[in-house]
């Protein structure tokens, strides 16, 4: 019987946990540290067309992607890959594809209907920093098997591999951590550095991601037991988590600049 | 030992929904408070920070910390806003959220000579019962019989067959947690700066008016909603998704009219 108990109580403290994990803390980072990189005719403009700020929006398209007429866009979220293991350009699923094609619609916002515009933004603030999660690339099967397989707990219960990247990696120890305190923390690139790397578009964005991309799979390899990865497996989890966030927020704001610009 | 475990879950289960709702909806209405604070006169700021130190977040909850630690000499019934067919509070015997809240101003008026202790207690008083005002979820209308007391509405988790096979029941009174829970990440700050730029424009005509016009407000427009909010109601992924903007322009009117009511309490002596 005291087993039982002891196994309830463990039961209740990895419940809530879990439940209290969520990939709205890396999206609210990474749009607070696009907010705050915005120039001043951007900021005035995306107000004109949305009335709250950016991290408001960071989850907008996991909220509507299960209703209409928003469904398509449900299956944009990762990249996705061909089978040279290169960005597929020409898949319409890819998130790198989908954040270039409305960033072209875009270079003429002024000539879209208000309502296009500002569903382009919304797709945007989620589709930059999406692309840049290292758990959201997805390679033809054969190659690359790796995305659709799953991870296990200490009951040797599957957990999901996706989740561990998306919520659990860039939270690591930091279970204090608010979305601004991350963006002070983080966000402290130089102009010069800034500029380096929002230098290209979203297919070369895709590109220099890929590297990380990879590290994952011999990071969180299939059927390796989660609770069980080391402290320092954990941090450099961690790492290449915050340099793709930090990545994403500054090119968010970039693109939101470039659009506005005129 | 089977009590004993029944004992257990049920814990367990409380733990649950307090661990879901609580820290982002805090951070929510610690938006507001961020708000009031910055739209409060000099005066009002000089006022707020002699009696209640550099900022009022923690005072959200003053009265369920008080609940919590067996302190408190009031009922649950204190945190519910009662209001009469016209949208006039009922002020019922017994607990009753307006006239807390005007028994709690009227001290503060007067503080002059009472104990120091006593007016913080009433402002805090004020200051938790106006956030349980501006929740939906806290009115109650003559005119409604179901808004008398809670009730239980299913959520879904989408709009199709697929996704509809997911549905969670909620209290009414909890069910606009939904809202902040999904949302975090964001901070008091980032809230604070989301309602001023989302709402700024329109914050004197929310903070127009007594406190009975902004219990009316409330009141006329929790009536539309229990039109169709009624118990066991299903509601959609899509209602869910439309709901959202109403309840941050619900915090906002919070914000504003706090500064409002902290502004006036300043001046009264």
């Amino acid at each position: 019987m005291k087993k039982l108990i002891v196994l309830i109580i463990s039961f209740a403290v990895l419940s809530v946990n879990s439940a209290m994990a969520w990939g709205g803390f890396a999206h609210s980072a990474i749009t607070e540290i696009a907010e705050r990189n915005l120039t001043p005719q951007a900021r005035e403009k995306i107000h004109y067309y949305l009335n709250h700020s950016l991290p408001f929006y960071a989850i907008w398209m996991d909220q509507y992607r299960y209703t209409d007429p928003y469904r398509p866009s449900g299956k944009w979220h990762s990249n996705w890959m061909d089978e040279n293991g290169a960005v597929d350009v020409l898949n319409e699923k890819c998130a790198a594809y989908q954040t270039d094609r409305i960033w072209r619609e875009m270079k003429n916002y002024h000539k879209l209907p208000k309502e296009q515009v500002r569903l382009n933004l919304l797709y945007l603030i989620h589709l930059v920093a999406d692309m840049h999660c290292p758990g959201h690339n997805v390679w033809p099967k054969k190659s690359h098997p790796q995305y659709y397989y799953h991870l296990t707990n200490n009951k040797g219960k599957k957990e999901s591999f996706h989740k561990v990247w998306d919520v659990d990696a860039i939270q690591y120890g930091r279970k204090k951590w608010t979305a601004s305190y991350y963006a002070d923390k983080m966000a402290t690139l130089s102009e010069k550095e800034i500029k380096k790397i929002c230098k290209g578009n979203p297919f070369k964005w895709a590109v220099t991601s890929l590297p990380h991309a990879e590290q994952t799979f011999e990071l969180t390899p299939a059927g390796s037991n989660k609770q069980k990865y080391s402290k320092k497996t954990r941090e450099e989890m961690r790492r290449i988590c915050d340099e793709e966030a930090v990545k994403a927020g500054y090119r968010l704001a970039y693109v939101m600049n470039q659009i506005f610009k005129k | 030992m089977k009590r004993l475990i029944l004992f257990m879950l049920s814990v367990f289960a409380v733990y649950c929904v307090s661990a879901q709702t609580g820290p982002s909806t805090k951070r929510v209405f610690e938006g507001s408070m961020i708000l009031a604070q910055r739209h409060l006169s000099e005066d009002g700021k000089a006022f707020v920070k002699s009696f209640l130190g550099q900022s009022f977040y923690e005072d959200v909850q003053y009265l369920y910390y008080l609940e919590k630690k067996n302190q408190a000499s009031h009922s649950n019934d204190i945190h519910f806003l009662y209001l009469d067919k016209n949208f006039r509070p009922m002020k019922r015997e017994g607990d009753d959220l307006i006239a807390k809240i005007e028994e709690s101003m009227a001290v503060v008026r007067d503080r002059e000579g009472r104990e120091r202790a006593e007016v913080v207690n009433a402002l805090r008083t004020i200051i938790n019962l106006m956030c349980d005002m501006h929740n939906i979820g806290h009115v109650r209308l003559e005119s409604v019989p179901h808004s008398m007391q809670d009730f239980k509405i299913w959520r879904y988790s989408g709009d199709t067959p697929k996704y509809n096979k997911r549905k969670f029941q909620v209290e009414w009174s909890r069910f606009w947690n939904v809202y902040s829970g999904s949302h975090n990440g964001m901070t008091g700050t980032m809230w604070a700066d989301d309602y001023e730029l989302a709402y700024g424009a329109k914050a004197k005509e929310y903070a127009a008016g007594s406190l009975y016009d902004w219990a009316a407000d409330v009141g006329r427009t929790a009536n539309e909603i229990y039109k169709w909010a009624v118990p066991d109601y299903e509601m959609s992924r899509i209602q869910r998704n439309d709901l959202e903007d109403f309840y941050f322009e619900m915090m906002a009117k919070l914000g504003y009219r706090l500064a409002t009511m902290l502004d006036y309490l300043a001046q009264q002596q």
